[in-house]
């Protein structure tokens, strides 16, 4: 057996080894909401050893010298949520259906218009529902489709690794097919991973995720404490549109104030330019693609080109730019 | 009169609507006698005011910067362990308290940092990092970010007290001198405990805005309080889902808060928190901020503990 087989081998039984450490149940007295407080620092560490950051994987410059990356990400999820809740209330379905039959096609005009790459991560159902979506994005070449699972379920509440699995290939096939391409990036829907989510997706071979919030740059997955090789493009919830513009009756709505929103983004892209990292914004199209949010993206993306050395590129792009 | 009429049915039509969407709560206290109302208000209270007649140097205002990384342990003790909010929590020892210190480091400016055991143990690089400059002082903050009230048995709560002060000893080399409640929550035995183990100050509680004793049933105790604010704190307002996530907005409330503290002349107590400020968009505010305090004459920054012991030299002893 040659050597490097040898302790690859080694190191496999070991990540098992630690997977089988994982699974040992942590102690919880019945009606205890307070658990943690009782474990030992054996158990602790235990408890959170199954996705962690590893090593930071920001390059020393960018492709061309560039100074910052920049990911325009959309989450594509229009209604597949209530899907996923069996909910089929009327009014609140057309709440994501404008995603598909409004935000959609005008956030596609302003990228044409802007000249830049973005990449859309689809819930399958959503794809279901408005087949037209994909191949409307796929017809831009400069964009990627990523997967955000079945129908943006909750994959804690499935609780099963066999589950999870089944319904991340059966997504995966479908956008596949629907954008002629295998999707390589993957975002947790209901921005959610099980603890088997990231096994599932790495043995599934897929490049990147971008669901953690571990840090403002790539930075390398590590599993059972263990490097997975999977590239991890963080979110933040402050560059999300959704806490803040949802409407009111819908979700949380903390600031209504596209102005004051896109002053964040803008504050946080100014910063990672002078940090020289990764700036990874996440819109919906059901959200951002209304009427008085638009105009704002618009401005903001032509503030970022107005800066020497800004890269534009697609979550896919920029993590095989990283890959460990 | 007929309006007055008609806001009134609106008004009880409108209250009726709320009732009828929320069960009331509970009130068993409106049986109490005086004698329980009393007991409940004095147990733990406000003692004489401790501001001293001049800060060091003939400063006007003792500034104190205190961040909370909290990480995950808040999680944690609830026994949530899954990977995107470990991950959040995870930003404020990776990502947000490396970004604070190197601040901190810019202006050469001392800090008071509260960490649950746990959270210390988990990032001992965070730890070695905060000691590393000489300047900050790391104090308590629970265990595990337990809830105490929850508990609300004294034996597991001095379990918790003891162990903690005893791995933040081991950490850093120095026993803790002051506590800052998690969550700013406490159990009606959590006071007596903190004089048990000796502390010297506390800053958890909000009966005022500038240094004042701590009364035990009427007994002063001589722990100094250094008083908090929710609304000097990041926590309730810039989390994307808090309730006005502008740091703007939101420094200019803390830039208000300490012009008045600057004209009274006492005490501004600012909590912040790595995973929420040590946030890209949230750390030019902060530096604004900081710099416009800097600009003023006669503001002395200092840990808790360095306030705190001036406040009981200049004050005399309190009991």
């Amino acid at each position: 057996m040659p050597k490097r087989i040898l302790i690859a081998s080694i190191i496999a039984a070991s990540a098992t080894l630690a997977a089988v450490a994982q699974q040992q149940p942590l102690p919880r007295t019945p009606g205890d909401t307070q658990p943690g407080r009782k474990w030992t620092e054996e158990q602790l560490k235990q408890a959170v050893s199954g996705v962690r950051a590893g090593r930071k994987l920001t390059p020393r410059s960018w492709p061309n010298g560039a100074r910052v990356a920049v990911a325009l990400t959309f989450t594509l999820n229009n209604s597949a949520n209530m899907f996923a809740r069996a909910d089929s209330a009327v009014v609140q379905l057309t709440g994501g259906e404008f995603g598909a039959v409004t935000g959609l096609p005008r956030l596609l005009d302003v990228l044409d218009r802007q000249n830049v790459p973005a990449t859309f991560f689809v819930a399958a159902t959503a794809a279901i529902a408005d087949p037209q979506m994909i191949p409307a994005i796929v017809k831009r070449p400069r964009h990627e489709v990523g997967v955000l699972g079945w129908s943006d379920e909750n994959a804690l509440t499935i609780d099963s690794a066999a589950e999870e699995e089944r319904l991340l290939a059966k997504a995966t096939d479908i956008v596949a097919k629907a954008a002629g391409r295998k999707p390589v990036g993957a975002r947790g829907p209901s921005s959610v991973l099980s603890p088997h989510t990231m096994g599932i997706l790495k043995k599934a071979g897929f490049l990147y995720d971008s669901t953690l919030m571990g840090m403002d740059e790539p930075y390398e997955v590590l599993l059972n404490g263990q490097p997975s090789g999977i590239v991890e493009l963080p979110v933040s919830r402050l560059l999300d549109d959704q806490p803040t513009l949802t409407a009111p009756r819908f979700g949380p709505s903390t600031l209504p104030s596209p102005e004051l929103v896109f002053e964040t983004f803008r504050d946080d892209f100014d910063a990672a330019y002078q940090e020289g990292t990764l700036f990874l914004l996440t819109l919906h199209p059901h959200l951002i693609g209304m009427r008085s949010r638009i105009g704002h993206l618009d401005d903001f993306i032509a503030y970022m080109k107005s800066k020497p050395n800004v890269w534009f590129a697609t979550a896919a792009d920029i993590a095989r730019q990283v890959k460990p | 009169m007929r309006r007055i009429l008609i806001a009134g049915a609106i008004l009880c039509w409108c209250s009726l609507a709320i009732e009828a969407q929320q069960p009331a709560a509970p009130q068993p206290g409106l049986k109490w006698t005086d004698d329980q109302i009393l007991k409940a208000a004095r147990h733990v209270r406000a003692g004489r005011t401790l501001t001293p007649k001049s800060w060091p140097n003939g400063a006007r205002v003792a500034v104190c910067l205190s961040f909370d990384p909290d990480n995950f342990s808040i999680a944690l003790n609830r026994g949530n362990t899954s990977p995107v909010t470990i991950s959040e929590g995870e930003y404020g020892a990776l990502t947000g308290m490396p970004r604070i210190l190197r601040l901190l480091d810019r202006y050469n400016l001392p800090a008071t940092i509260y960490v649950p055991a746990v959270a210390a143990m988990m990032h001992p690089d965070m730890i070695k990092e905060v000691v590393k400059s000489g300047r900050h002082e790391i104090a308590m903050h629970g265990w595990i970010h337990e809830d105490p009230q929850e508990i609300n048995d004294a034996e597991e709560e001095w379990r918790l007290i003891s162990q903690a002060m005893t791995l933040l000893e081991k950490m850093t080399g120095k026993r803790p001198t002051g506590n800052r409640n998690p969550s700013w929550t406490m159990s009606q035995y959590t006071m007596g405990l903190l004089k048990r183990a000796g502390l010297l100050y506390d800053s958890s509680l909000q009966s005022m805005d500038q240094p004042h004793d701590v009364l035990i049933d009427g007994q002063s105790t001589g722990i100094v309080e250094l008083p908090v604010n929710w609304i000097l704190d990041d926590a309730p307002f810039l989390p994307a889902t808090a309730s006005l996530p502008a740091p703007r907005l939101i420094m200019k409330t803390f830039k208000d808060d300490f012009d008045q503290a600057y004209k009274e002349g006492t005490l501004f107590m600012l909590t912040m928190h790595p995973h929420i400020t040590g946030q890209r968009s949230r750390m030019k505010y902060l530096e604004e901020l900081i710099l416009y305090m800097k600009s003023k004459p006669g503001v002395w920054f200092a840990t808790a503990e360095d306030i705190a012991k001036y406040v009981k030299q200049q004050t005399g002893p309190t009991q």
